[in-house]
């Protein structure tokens, strides 16, 4: 019985692992079956060369370039914000805090997890008509208010792995640092956030994910179908995002082929997601090497 | 000139629950002082008093007094100018299972070294082999310092626990049963290396085992319920009938 128990558990887990492989493989397969005779130089800059485009500043309007552009600016800004921010609220939440305080924010920050992202859009598209009423009448929707809102968005993400992570490490190890004399600061900083380094990189790379395919909060701080074929040249200005083209070109194509112009988007919406995945791990893996060396 | 640590009317709360009542102790150089009982008689909260690690649980209270009297000086480890920090690394402290930290071995002694101590890169090179060689684990780890800790034995482990406490130089050592994960071997090589450091050290020791302790200690105290319930000198520890009347009562 006990056996066969064990075996059930055994063959259900190993399918599950198919499951996920086979469901994954079978996303990208058909994305490639339905976008690789694009993928070419032509389809991400036209009849323009990338060297112009990228560095020339020359405009791109046949193909997806500054929607590539506008996506990673997208995600480096909202990154740059949330993840140092989240990595330190959780620190503090999970180290510092007292236990009530510690009660409340957990609470709010579970809040902020549950909010839908069209409800963070609005948030920030409202923010703008508060500003243009009060002291800043020329206030837009724009680059800088659409990465905030998104950090918004995926900092609770940050916020809980970090904690999770830390507050998960086992008792000997929290024991550690103060038995050989170490501040409590010291304790933290030395030991507990390196060893909970795996924990806090998987909260990035959920963070990343989401920053990248986030459509509801884009569209209504800034994403535009069209910028003017480049990518975004200022924090205020508007911008094209792939999760916006792509959204777009669902709703609005003609012919099959701009479909599969779409389809050809999410394609490199997913590499450019694994690419920033792979990027956070080597950097997590090269940081910890050097604590553990 | 010798230290001592005495321990005075000492009480600990967990909670509500009062975990020690009226503990009296003392432990000096030159000898080795060990602590037996049941499990959850409260050795390890004692063990633990001296060097305030109680404190990093929540809901603890202590009340008494533990004076570390080294070279001369005493500090009274409750007192008001008490710096809990300092109190730590004087008085060095092995875990009962290995507590390496996940690193390799020479990071497990420059992260205390440098943060702790404050020594310059310089300088830890020989402060590490000092520590190693006084543990007789130089030899065996000289040609891989750079390798994972956790790939040691459990009693090399053990013995670079003891090491790292040992290179921070400290006043008085704190072993809470030190020999508790290991094999046979490792256990005497361990109780070799304590009775050899109790000539520097004055040295508390929870002990798992009657034999152990009558072995190598040269004081006991037996704990039951959070009180000293009996003193064991030298003489009893030699004394079979009196060790077979403990192990009938306590374990
Ligand atoms: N961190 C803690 N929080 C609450 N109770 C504790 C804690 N540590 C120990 N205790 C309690 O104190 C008593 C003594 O524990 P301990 O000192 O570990 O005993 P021993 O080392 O002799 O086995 C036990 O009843 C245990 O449950
Ligand atoms: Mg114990």
């Amino acid at each position: 019985m006990r056996r066969q128990t064990d075996l059930l558990l055994a063959a259900a887990s190993w399918l599950a692992g198919v499951g996920v492989l086979f469901v994954v493989g079978a996303l990208v397969a058909f994305l490639a079956s339905r976008s690789a005779h694009l993928l070419s130089a032509e389809l991400f800059f036209g009849d323009v060369t990338w060297h112009a485009a990228v560095f020339g500043g020359t405009r791109v309007f046949e193909g997806i370039w500054p929607a590539v552009a506008g996506t990673l600016t997208l995600v480096v800004l909202s990154s740059t914000a949330a993840i140092p921010l989240g990595v330190a609220a959780g620190i503090y939440i999970s180290e510092y805090a007292g236990q009530r305080f510690r009660t409340v924010v957990t609470m709010m920050v579970d809040v902020l997890a549950g909010t839908p992202s069209i409800i963070m859009g609005l948030f920030g598209f409202s923010m703008i008509l508060l500003l243009r009423q009060t002291f800043m009448p020329g206030a837009t929707t724009g680059l800088l208010l659409a990465a905030a809102c998104l950090a918004l968005l995926v900092l609770p993400y940050m916020i809980r792995a970090t904690q999770n992570a830390i507050e998960g490490l086992p008792l000997s190890l929290r024991l550690l640092g103060p038995s050989l004399g170490m501040s409590h600061t010291q304790a933290v900083t030395k030991i507990l956030v390196p060893s909970a380094s795996r924990g806090i990189l998987s909260g990035a790379v959920l963070s990343l994910g989401r920053a990248a395919e986030d459509t509801a909060v884009i569209m209504l701080t800034g994403a535009v179908a069209t910028a003017g074929g480049r990518g975004p040249q200022s924090l205020t200005t508007k911008f094209e995002a792939l999760p916006f083209s792509i959204f777009v070109t669902a709703a609005e194509h003609n012919t099959v082929e701009e479909l599969n112009v779409g389809f050809a988007m999410a394609l490199v919406l997913l590499v450019l997601t694994a690419s920033l995945f792979t990027g956070s791990l080597f950097l997590q893996r090269s940081l910890e090497r050097r604590w553990k060396a | 000139m010798e230290s001592v640590v005495a321990v005075k009317g000492l009480n600990v709360w967990f909670g509500h629950a009062q975990v020690l009542s009226g503990v009296d102790i003392e432990f000096r150089q030159g000898e080795l002082t060990a602590l037996i009982g049941p499990s959850g008689s409260g050795k390890t909260t004692l063990l633990r008093a001296v060097n305030r690690m109680n404190d990093v649980f929540s809901g603890v209270r202590t009340e008494g007094e533990v004076a570390l009297s080294v070279n001369g000086a005493t500090v009274d480890a409750y007192g008001d100018r008490c710096d809990v920090a300092r109190l730590r690394r004087t008085a060095g402290m092995v875990f009962q299972t290995p507590n390496v930290l996940p690193t390799s071995i020479r990071q497990n002694f420059t992260v205390p070294l440098r943060h702790v101590l404050g020594l310059k890169k310089s300088e830890l090179d020989s402060r590490i082999e000092a520590a190693l060689r006084e543990v007789e684990l130089w030899d065996e780890v000289k040609e891989r310092l750079g390798a994972q800790a956790q790939t040691l034995s459990g009693g090399q482990q053990q013995r670079l626990c003891l090491a790292r406490a040992l290179s921070l130089e400290p006043s008085v050592l704190l072993l809470d049963e030190p020999t508790a994960s290991l094999d046979f071997r490792a256990t005497r090589r361990i109780e070799h290396l304590i009775v050899r450091l109790k000539e520097s050290y004055p040295i508390l020791a929870v002990s798992h085992s009657l034999g152990q302790t009558s072995r190598i200690a040269d004081r006991a105290y037996v704990l039951n319920s959070g009180c000293v319930v009996e003193t064991l000198d030298r003489h009893d520890l030699r004394e079979p009938e009196l060790l077979h009347r403990l192990a009938e009562d306590l374990f």
